[in-house]
């Protein structure tokens, strides 16, 4: 078995690595691999300077201070105990042995036990914590990583993931055996909600009761900084944090002797764990199938539409976002088609009402219970809104793919339309144009009411007053959906006129070369944007300049 | 566990019932396979012929019954068991990053096929996949991948074979070969079980029948004994007609 899963992983690894080098000899992939490469280069490896020199003892990261350690072993601590708890108490609907369709047909009804399956199943989740075990060096410890303490960094990261893969694995099929036993799941909830209750009460009492012995003068930064180690370390939680201390300790230590010492709890959990997943005899293979077909489908969508489904596949119809008997031209027949086709069903000329109007009435009651201190509330909802009408213009068009790049899997049948392309085009571009622009809108509103009556001091009346506030405003309302229109020109054109680099992008998986193919594209359209708006940004610095 | 009493019987299926939740798939079905037999196994969609075949083939647990596969229990023994028998997908599912001979050599490891590539070779010549032995399945059409899916499943010489809609992404010549290759398998003495809905497929290549309706077997014979059972003294009445009176011509 050891040796087939070896065959299996390591030949797929190296086939996989040839097949990815093998692709750089086309120029988008080339292309794309040089600003991949680019940006991790300036992202992760431009800091590191010293290569095989150890950071020393003290230090932590480069941007933290050397005593940070407590701290963040305290706040890792906390997260892990959170991570554990809603794996029991909110466990995921996949089984906790996900099988690939492959190894669905080749190892079910091979001459294995269940048992071997799980082994199986088991040493090849080892074999993928060790790979991102590597990347989340990278990403987290990356100057360890290039030092004398890259096998600490490394071995800390593959014995924690390998712990939480064993622990969803062991958790979701003890949750399915106490299932199959006739087991309650609202006991469980209501048992493990008890408990993190119990434990938000008690560290609620202990900051509530340091902060009536602190000074009035104490620094608050300084005192959370200290009792959240207090917590983890002192007190009667120290116990239930215990398992999740020994879990983050190999992370914190630099010589081997203190590593070997750290590392060996570890490894006592992760035999227990493996024990623990390999004993239990559930039977996992319904699960496990249906789960796979599923993946296969999201696949097989994401190939066909360049969209990636995150939810299950939707079985009932929704509501029409208007009568499409009462309005007239094929372009909004698209508009119509496309908004049913949206993830969420939120974007309904009621809802959007709905939200302008509330967004009015919280206005309006912090109007009434602050008065002249409305500023203070209306400021984080200005804040608010421009942030949000923001991230819908410059993001919005980078995410969405509700528009002709979703149909394309469709494009004999849109030919075959008596339409002209660029009617076709138009519907297609509609459904993204009017959510985003809906988004930006009420950003913006949100903006125009945080800043309606009394408001912020630190803000000039003359760029701010009502009526340059009017002003701005509408001339925003008015650009936004023709900027949103010219950003999504860009990845619509791209399927159009360089459709090999189109289908690059909607291939599944990674690689540095589809990463750099991506933010070349992104690239695209900001710079789209940047020009087009630059002949009225510069108009309007000359208006600031003259007046 | 052996069962010492059906020998002669490679597949041996006694009150196979798999629940699905509330939902029953199958429920209490019972048959035999010998060898040499190949047993044609029909139904509307959602007969539940594909959740009896992977019940058959070990890939799920039926809720109650038992299964024997070439004399052994499949709960008891599902090792022994399995060594004996290969099921075929009605889409074949390859690994992305294994090379067609790599297949091979994965599969000889997982069943211990000792000296697999003497095997692999005429194999591959069989399925005329030989000159393809170095790609990824990525470089193959469905068929192909169909034809490598049936080699991976022949290569440790099963006695018992799973066929699940077989013929399905195959050309004409892919069909003639598929349908061949059944028969000289049979020939050869294994026991077969094929679901499809291609019922001239069954006509020519069926020696017995199954049923299925909503999870219940409706008839369980050879041709001329289902076509006798559902005739009602007409001559000439094809697969077809027997299968839509017997079946009353809906899922429901």
């Amino acid at each position: 078995m050891v040796r087939a899963i070896l065959y299996l992983r390591l030949t797929s690894l190296k086939n996989f690595l040839l097949s990815r080098l093998r692709r750089l000899r086309q120029p988008k992939y080339l292309t794309g691999a040089i600003v991949g490469l680019a940006y991790f280069y300036f992202f992760f490896f431009r800091h590191v300077q010293h290569l095989g020199e150890r950071p020393g003892a003290a230090s932590v990261s480069p941007f933290l201070p050397p005593d940070a350690g407590a701290s963040i072993a305290a706040v890792g601590s906390i997260a892990l105990f959170l991570v554990f708890l809603l794996m029991w108490g909110a466990p995921s609907t996949k089984p906790g042995l996900n099988f690939s369709e492959a190894e669905i047909a080749f190892l079910f009804p091979a001459p294995l036990t269940r048992r071997g399956l799980v082994h199986y199943k088991v040493l090849s989740a080892q074999f993928t914590a060790l790979l991102q075990s590597l990347l989340y060096a990278l990403l987290f410890n990356s100057r360890r990583l290039f030092s004398g303490d890259a096998g600490f960094v490394i071995v800390a990261w593959w014995a924690l993931l390998a712990i939480v893969t064993l622990h969803y694995q062991g958790s979701s099929l003890t949750l399915a055996r106490l299932v199959e036993r006739g087991a309650r799941p609202g006991r469980r909830r209501a048992a493990i909600f008890a408990l993190l209750a119990g434990v938000l009460v008690a560290t609620g009492y202990s900051f509530w009761h340091g902060l009536q012995k602190l000074p009035a003068s104490a620094d608050l930064g300084d005192y959370f900084s200290r009792w959240i180690p207090g917590v983890v370390n002192e007190g009667p939680l120290r116990w239930l944090f215990w398992p999740f201390r020994l879990l983050v300790q190999p992370f914190l230590v630099h010589d081997a002797a203190a590593f070997a010492l750290a590392l060996a709890p570890v490894a006592g959990l992760l035999v227990l764990h493996y024990f623990w997943v390999v004993r239990m005899n559930t039977a996992f293979e319904d699960a496990s199938i249906a789960h796979a077909q599923r993946q296969a489908d999201r696949v097989a969508e994401l190939r066909r539409t360049g969209v990636l489904r995150l939810g299950e596949a939707r079985r009932h119809a929704r509501r029409a976002p208007f009568d499409l008997a009462r309005v007239r031209g094929p372009e909004l027949a698209f508009l119509w088609k496309n908004l049913l086709s949206t993830a969420r069903p939120w974007f309904t000329l009621r809802n959007w009402g709905a939200v302008a109007l509330l967004l009015i009435a919280t206005a309006a009651g912090f109007h009434a219970l602050l008065g002249p201190a409305y500023w203070k509330a209306g400021g984080v909802l200005a804040a608010g809104g421009a942030l949000a009408g923001a991230m819908a213009l410059l993001y919005g068009p980078l995410l969405t793919r509700l528009d002709l790049r979703h149909d394309l899997a469709n494009a004999d049948i849109l030919k075959t339309y008596p339409l002209p392309g660029w009617r076709i085009l138009l519907g297609e571009l509609l459904a993204p144009i009017v959510v985003l622009t809906g988004i930006a809108w009420l950003g913006l509103l949100a903006w125009f009411l945080g800043l309606q009556g009394h408001q912020p001091p630190a803000l000039s009346p003359k760029w701010f007053g009502p009526e340059m506030r009017i002003v701005f405003g509408l001339c925003a309302a008015v650009v936004t959906p023709v900027v949103i229109a010219m950003e999504l020109l860009i990845p619509n054109a791209v399927p159009l006129l360089f459709p090999s680099w189109f289908q690059t992008l909607r291939t599944p998986g990674g690689g540095i070369d589809l990463m750099g193919q991506r933010l070349i594209f992104g690239f695209g359209q900001v710079l789209v944007v940047v020009l087009a708006l630059l002949p009225a940004a510069a108009a309007a610095a000359l208006l600031v300049f003259v007046t | 566990m052996c069962f010492a009493d059906h020998r002669r019987e490679m597949i041996d299926v006694s009150g196979l019932t798999k629940h699905y939740g509330a939902f029953t798939a199958v429920r209490d079905l019972s048959f035999a396979v010998q060898p040499g037999q190949v047993l044609g196994l029909v139904g509307p969609n959602g007969a539940g012929k594909t959740t009896t075949l992977r019940c058959i083939a070990g890939i799920i647990p039926p809720s109650a019954g038992r299964i024997a596969i070439a004399g052994h229990d499949l709960a008891a023994t599902p090792v022994a068991a399995k060594r004996a028998l290969a099921f075929f997908p009605d889409e074949p599912r390859l690994f992305d990053y294994l090379t067609v001979r790599q297949h091979l050599a994965f599969v000889a490891k997982i069943y211990g096929v000792a000296d697999h590539e003497r095997l692999a070779g005429p194999l591959l010549e069989e399925f005329e996949i030989a000159d393809k032995a170095d790609e990824l399945p990525g470089a193959l059409s469905r068929g192909m991948k169909q034809k490598l899916a049936i080699a991976c499943g022949l290569l440790h010489s099963p006695s018992v074979l799973f066929f699940d809609e077989p013929l399905t992404g195959l050309d004409p010549l892919g069909i003639r070969r598929m349908k061949r290759s059944i028969v000289k398998r049979a020939a050869d003495g294994a026991a077969i079980v094929l679901s499809s809905h291609l019922l001239h497929l069954l006509e020519e290549v069926c020696s017995h029948v199954l049923i299925l309706k909503r999870g219940e077997k409706l008839a369980d014979g050879t041709i001329p004994e289902i076509t006798a059972q559902f005739s009602q003294g007409e001559p000439d009445v094809n697969l077809e007609e027997i299968f839509i009176r017997a079946t009353g011509g809906s899922e429901n």
